[in-house]
C-alpha cells in the first residue's frame, strides 16, 4: 500500500484538547433507518476540518446529528457519544446547542427571505444575551467581514445574490458568537470565482476569530485548500482520514474525489473494482 | 345629499371594517408563527364574548371584565396550542387545519352547552352617547371601539418589525429550521402567539358585541373576516387594516347601492366574491408573503 493515510477506527476519540469529539455515533431515521454507522471525528480548537463525501454519503447527516436539528426530521443519535467543550450534547435541544456554542449553517442557503439582511442579522443574537451595543458591533464585524453585506443592509434577503446570501447565512451564524461553525456545503450551485471567495472568507473567520470550522463539501479540491484535516464518508462511514496533506497525496481520494488520475491515464474498470474492494473491506 | 350619502357609507364601512381586521389579524398572528391555519377562531371570539357578559353580570366593571376576559382568553389559547397542536409539531399544514376544525366543533359544543340557545344582551363597554356629525349618526361606542382596533393592531405591526421578541416571532414565520438552527425558540414563539390571539379575540369581542343580542352564532363571525385574512394575506400584520377597510367600505357600498336592486344579497356575497377575484390575480394576498424564486 502506497498511502499514509490513518484509517478511522479509533474508538472513544476524545482528548482534552479536543473541541469537538464525536464518538462511534450511529443515527437512526424515525428509529429504523440507518444512516450513520460508527462514525469518529474530532475537531480542536482553532482547526479547519473539512468532512468529504459523496452525494448521500451521510455528510449532512452527521452535521445535523452534532447540532442537534435532526430532530425535526425524526433522526436521533441512537449509539456513541458527541462531546463539544466537555458536555455530551447528543440529541439536546437544538437551541441550547446554538447557546453552547455550535451553529449549523444548512444546506442550500436559508435566508430568511422577506426579512432584509440586517434583519436576518439580527434574529441570529438571539440565543446570546448581548447587549445592544454588543449586536451593533458584532453586525459591524460581519460587514467588515462582507463589505457587500453592509452595502444591501435594508434590502430584502430573497432578492440577494447566491453568493451574497451564502455571505449573508456565514455572517448570520457568526452573530451567534460560534466556538465551531458547521457549515453545509457553502460552494453549493456557486461559480468556482465565488466558491473561492467563500472560501477565503472561511479561512479569515478561522485565522482572525478563532472559529473552529467543521466544513461539508463534495468540492474536496477547494475544502482541502483551506482544511487543516480532512475526513472521507463513504454510506455512512469513515474511510479515510488525514492531514491536508496526507489526503492530498492520497492515491484514490486523487483519482476520486480530485479526479487526477494516479499516471495520468484514463481511470479502467479494474481499478475502480480494486477500489471498491479496499474500500468494503476498511469501512 | 350625496356627499352625506357617501359619508355614511364611508362611516359604516370603516367601522365594520375595523372589526373584520381584528378578527383576521388573530388568525394571521397564529398562522405567521406556526403555520396553522386556525379556524376556531371565531369560537374564541364567542368564547371571549360570553366571559365577558358573565364577568359583567357577576358585577364587574366593563373595563375590569375587559382585561379579565384577556387575561382568560390568553389561557384559552394556551390551553388549545398545549394540548391539541404541540402535539401535531411537523405535521402538515392540512392536519393541523384538520386539528383546529376539530377545537372549533368541541368548543362550538361546549358553547351551545354552557351559554344555551337563549340570546343575551351584551353592553356597550365605550360609551352611549351618540351624534349627529355631517348627517352622519354616529355612536360613542363605535368610535372608541375602531380607535382601539386600530391601536391593537399598529402596536402589533409594531412590536412584529421593531422589537427582539416581535423579530424573532417573524423569523419562526419564515421558517421554524431556519429560526431554530440560529437559537430561536420555535415552541416558545408559538405558544406566545396562541395568548397574543386569545387576547386579540377579546378586543374583537368588546367592539363588536356592544349593543347586540349575543348567542352562541356570533362564531360566524370569523368567516366574513375569512376573506379580508385572504385579501391581505396570511402574513401581513398591518396590512389586514386596509384589507378589512376595503370590505368593509366595499360591503357598505354594495348595500346602499346595489343591494335595492338585487334583494339585499349583493352585500352579503360582496366580500367572497372580492376573495375569489383576487386569490385568482394574486393569490398570497394584497401584502402577503410571496415566496421568492431565483433561477
Amino acid at each position: 500500500m502506497h498511502d499514509v493515510v490513518a484509517f478511522a477506527d479509533r474508538p472513544g476519540a476524545g482528548s482534552a484538547a479536543e473541541l469537538l469529539s464525536v464518538a462511534n455515533i450511529e443515527v437512526r431515521y424515525q428509529g429504523t433507518i440507518l444512516v450513520l454507522k460508527n462514525v469518529s471525528l474530532h475537531v480542536a480548537p482553532g482547526e479547519i476540518v473539512a468532512l468529504l463525501g459523496s452525494n448521500g454519503a451521510g455528510k449532512s447527516t452527521t452535521l445535523k446529528a452534532i447540532s442537534s436539528l435532526i430532530q425535526s426530521e425524526e433522526g436521533r443519535v441512537t449509539e456513541g457519544a458527541i462531546r463539544f467543550d466537555g458536555m455530551n450534547i447528543e440529541n439536546d435541544d437544538p437551541v441550547r446547542t446554538v447557546r453552547r456554542g455550535v451553529v449549523q449553517v444548512m444546506e442550500g442557503r436559508r435566508a430568511l427571505e422577506h426579512m432584509s439582511v440586517e434583519q436576518n442579522l439580527l434574529v441570529a443574537s438571539a440565543a446570546t444575551r448581548m447587549n445592544k451595543a454588543a449586536i451593533r458591533r458584532s453586525i459591524e464585524e460581519v460587514y467588515a467581514l462582507f463589505p457587500v453585506l453592509a452595502e444591501f443592509r435594508n434590502r430584502q434577503s430573497g432578492y440577494l445574490s447566491g453568493g451574497q446570501q451564502q455571505m449573508m447565512v456565514i455572517g448570520r451564524a457568526l452573530m451567534t458568537r460560534p466556538k465551531l461553525l458547521l457549515l453545509d456545503e457553502p460552494s453549493l450551485g456557486l461559480s468556482p470565482l465565488l466558491v473561492s471567495t467563500i472560501f477565503e472568507a472561511i479561512a479569515r473567520i478561522n485565522r482572525e476569530i478563532g472559529t473552529a470550522i467543521l466544513v461539508v463539501e463534495q468540492n474536496a479540491r477547494v475544502a482541502l485548500k483551506h482544511a487543516h484535516r480532512g475526513y472521507v464518508l463513504e454510506n455512512g462511514r469513515i474511510v479515510m482520514e488525514g492531514t491536508r496533506a496526507e489526503l492530498l497525496n492520497n492515491e484514490d481520494l486523487k483519482e476520486f474525489y480530485l479526479g487526477i488520475g494516479a499516471s495520468g491515464s484514463a481511470k479502467t474498470y479494474r481499478d475502480i473494482k480494486h477500489y471498491r474492494r479496499r474500500r468494503r473491506w476498511l469501512g | 345629499m350625496t356627499l352625506e350619502i357617501v359619508l355614511r357609507v364611508l362611516y359604516t364601512g370603516v367601522t365594520t371594517g375595523a372589526i373584520y381586521a381584528a378578527v383576521a389579524v388573530g388568525f394571521n398572528v397564529i398562522y405567521r408563527s406556526g403555520r396553522v391555519f386556525n379556524i376556531a377562531q371565531g369560537e374564541m371570539v364567542m368564547i371571549a364574548t360570553f366571559m365577558m357578559v358573565a364577568l359583567m353580570g357577576a358585577g364587574f366593571s366593563p373595563w375590569t371584565a375587559l382585561v379579565l376576559s384577556g387575561i382568560g382568553m390568553a389561557l384559552v389559547g394556551l390551553a388549545v396550542e398545549r394540548l391539541v397542536l404541540r402535539r401535531l409539531v411537523g405535521q402538515p399544514e392540512m392536519a393541523l387545519f384538520m386539528a383546529t376544525l376539530g377545537v372549533l366543533l368541541v368548543m362550538n359544543g361546549l358553547g351551545h352547552i354552557l351559554i344555551g340557545a337563549e340570546p343575551q344582551i351584551f353592553p356597550e363597554l365605550f360609551g352611549r352617547d351618540r351624534w349627529r356629525i355631517a348627517g352622519v349618526n354616529v355612536r360613542e361606542s363605535v368610535l372608541v371601539g375602531t380607535a382601539l382596533i386600530v391601536a391593537l393592531i399598529a402596536g402589533l405591526a409594531w412590536f412584529f418589525n421593531a422589537t427582539r421578541t416581535g423579530l424573532l416571532m417573524t423569523a419562526v414565520a419564515e421558517s421554524h429550521q431556519t429560526a431554530r438552527s440560529l437559537g430561536v425558540n420555535v415552541r416558545a414563539s408559538i405558544a406566545v402567539s396562541w395568548a397574543v390571539s386569545g387576547v386579540i379575540s377579546t378586543v374583537a369581542a368588546a367592539v363588536f358585541m356592544g349593543g347586540r343580542m349575543v348567542s352562541g352564532d356570533v362564531a360566524s363571525i370569523a368567516f366574513v373576516a375569512l376573506p379580508v385574512v385572504l385579501l391581505a394575506g396570511l402574513e401581513t400584520i398591518g396590512g389586514v387594516l386596509i384589507g378589512g377597510i376595503i370590505v368593509g367600505v366595499g360591503q357598505a357600498a354594495a348595500a346602499r347601492w346595489l343591494d335595492p336592486l338585487t334583494e339585499g344579497g349583493a352585500s352579503l356575497i360582496f366580500p367572497f366574491a372580492l376573495m375569489l377575484v383576487l386569490l385568482m390575480i394574486r393569490p398570497q394576498g394584497l401584502f402577503g408573503w410571496k415566496h421568492v424564486e431565483r433561477i
